[in-house]
């Protein structure tokens, strides 16, 4: 049986339970199935059939998550588009050759645009021509162009028929995000409840969560330092919360200190994923602990020179504007920094972070982890920066909501810093601002 | 562009860097003065202290003066007598940079 057939059964079997609360109201699977016909109509009046590319822009709605669905159904290549990426979706509509743009307003009222943009990639006409549904993803190109990942969906999407626990969840990551696009299909499978806030705030998402009971958050380290800053779990009750899952970056120690301070009674989960192979299956060795074990039955791991390499059963079809990034034996560069400790792996951060000075390595998050200890601090990035003395140099962009002079700053950083890093690691540039150093997806930028 | 300014200005900067930088062995930390020895086997700053001396110069000369110059560069790098074996000397190519921008962009 296709997913979205098994799918559609899975609705009428939980008619009545909440499948999505949005701007306060509660949606039924019922309501969900009803949505799902309506749209399978629209598309056959707007002529979406089989093979075409469309995108779907907007945010997790009760319309959205029904048009991702009826275009499984469909068999077409879904483009999920947040607004957040407004200035790149001109960009997108070209490399995955859009043939329609559905996009939903802020009260979920939708249109269907028809878009020339084919030209007949040819991943994306093996599709079409295995006439399988596909998935298009980009990556945030925080270290250049955003590549465009393609997916076959039957492979991507068999394993959420498995049945697993749901908990009410906050759906935090956007659906134009691996892991935003897995919590959709995993929450939809086991007929879970989608809590979604009305934006990515933390007063928002806090409050989303104390009203609707949530208990799942699935968020990122640079939210979760937000959160702690301004102290948002003590204005809001959110005792509802049974487990906070975090990954997409790497944790700061000390922020995962805070944490496990501030939630004694949450459970802390460190998940790991990529775009171009879905989400591992993953387990931390402790709340407090950065020690992580991935994998689950459908991924291998190794580490080859420090790096973590891992082979999926089911991974992307390939990148839409670049070379296929697996090796013969299909294995996958994650370019992530990890050390291993037995079955565990420690993540230490993206190799093409790392900042070569002199021949040394520094680590950004170590140098961040230390100069966070700072208290009038909002949030610090650290990167590198060209040098001709010594490769690089390492550069603190510091936050601050009243910015001092960046003399003093570094003077401050300096003095904290003795004794704490060694000397290569310590910043030799200071830059102050005011505005925030984390991205839509609530990444840190370090540029 | 005044050189004795100049000095005055980095002496500042350079009693910063020599108090904010770890110096292992030395312990406590010296006294910045015109002539006091940035490179060499004599040197009273570690070579990650004289660059991040070297960065606050030029964030100064950009904040202060309006000037922004990129003072490691191939043509100081290449000079006979190095211009960041002292303050003076530093000063010095500060004031020849500004005076002789061919040079700058040399």
């Amino acid at each position: 049986m296709e997913h979205a057939d098994w799918q559609l059964r899975r609705f009428a079997a939980g008619r009545d339970q909440t499948a999505i609360v949005w701007r306060d109201r509660e949606y039924t699977y019922g309501d969900f199935a009803d949505r799902y016909h309506d749209w399978m109509q629209r598309f056959d009046a707007a002529g979406v059939t089989a093979g075409a590319s469309v995108a779907v822009v907007g945010d997790f709605s009760p319309g959205s998550v029904t048009a991702l669905l009826a275009l499984i159904a469909r068999r077409c290549i879904l483009v999920p588009m947040s607004r957040d990426s407004r200035d790149q979706h001109e960009q997108f509509h070209d490399i995955a050759e859009l043939d329609f743009r559905i996009e939903l307003d802020e009260h979920d009222q939708s249109t269907i645009r028809a878009m020339p943009c084919r030209k007949g990639h040819p991943l994306l006409q093996q599709l079409r021509d295995a006439d399988e549904p596909g998935l298009v993803l980009f990556s945030s190109g925080s270290t250049g162009k955003p590549k465009a990942i393609l997916h076959a969906l039957p492979q991507l999407l068999e394993k959420f028929r498995t049945p697993r626990h749901c908990r009410r969840t906050v759906t935090f990551l956007l659906y134009d995000h691996i892991g935003g696009f897995n919590t959709l299909m995993y929450t939809m499978a086991n007929l879970g409840c989608i809590v979604a806030p009305e934006d990515r705030s933390v007063a928002k998402v806090c409050r989303a969560i104390e009203r609707h009971k949530a208990e799942l958050l699935p968020t990122s380290p640079s939210f979760l330092n937000l959160l702690l800053l301004g102290e948002s779990h003590r204005e809001f009750d959110l005792s509802s919360l049974k487990l906070i899952t975090y990954g997409t970056e790497v944790m700061p120690e000390r922020t995962l200190e805070l944490l496990t301070e501030a939630f004694p009674n949450v459970r802390l989960q460190q998940t790991y994923g990529l775009s171009e192979l879905g989400i591992l299956r993953s387990k931390s060795a402790s709340d407090r602990s950065l020690l992580v074990m991935v994998g689950g039955e459908d991924y291998e791991t190794k580490v080859v020179d420090g790096t973590l390499r891992i082979r999926a059963r089911c991974s992307m079809l390939g990148y839409l504007n670049a070379p296929s990034p697996f090796d013969e034996e299909g294995w996958f560069n994650t370019g992530d920094s990890v050390i291993q400790d037995g079955e565990y792996y420690r993540i230490l951060g993206r190799v093409s972070e790392i900042i070569n000075v002199g021949g040394q390595k520094v680590y950004p998050t170590e140098v961040e982890r230390v100069i966070s200890e700072i208290a009038d601090f909002t949030d610090v990035a650290v990167s590198g920066e060209p040098h001709l003395l010594l490769g690089n140099v390492v550069v603190a962009t510091v936050q601050m909501s009243e910015p001092l002079p960046a003399a003093e700053v570094k003077r401050k950083i300096l003095a904290h810093c003795r004794g704490r890093l060694q000397p290569f690691m310590v910043p030799t540039k200071v830059t102050v601002v005011t505005e925030s150093l984390v991205n839509y997806r609530f990444k840190k930028i370090r540029r | 562009m005044n050189k004795e300014a100049l000095v005055t200005e980095m002496l500042v900067i350079l009693q910063d860097t020599l108090d904010g930088h770890v110096l292992e062995e030395a312990g406590e930390s010296v006294r910045a003065t015109p002539d006091l020895t940035l490179i060499g086997e004599t040197a009273a700053v570690s070579s990650m202290a004289l660059v991040s001396f070297i960065a606050d110069v030029e964030s100064t000369l950009m904040e202060r003066h309006n000037l922004q110059l990129t003072l490691v560069s191939e043509r100081a790098l290449s000079r006979k007598k190095s211009p960041f074996r002292s303050v003076d000397a530093l000063a010095e190519y500060v004031v020849e940079l500004v005076e002789n921008p061919a040079e700058v962009s040399a």
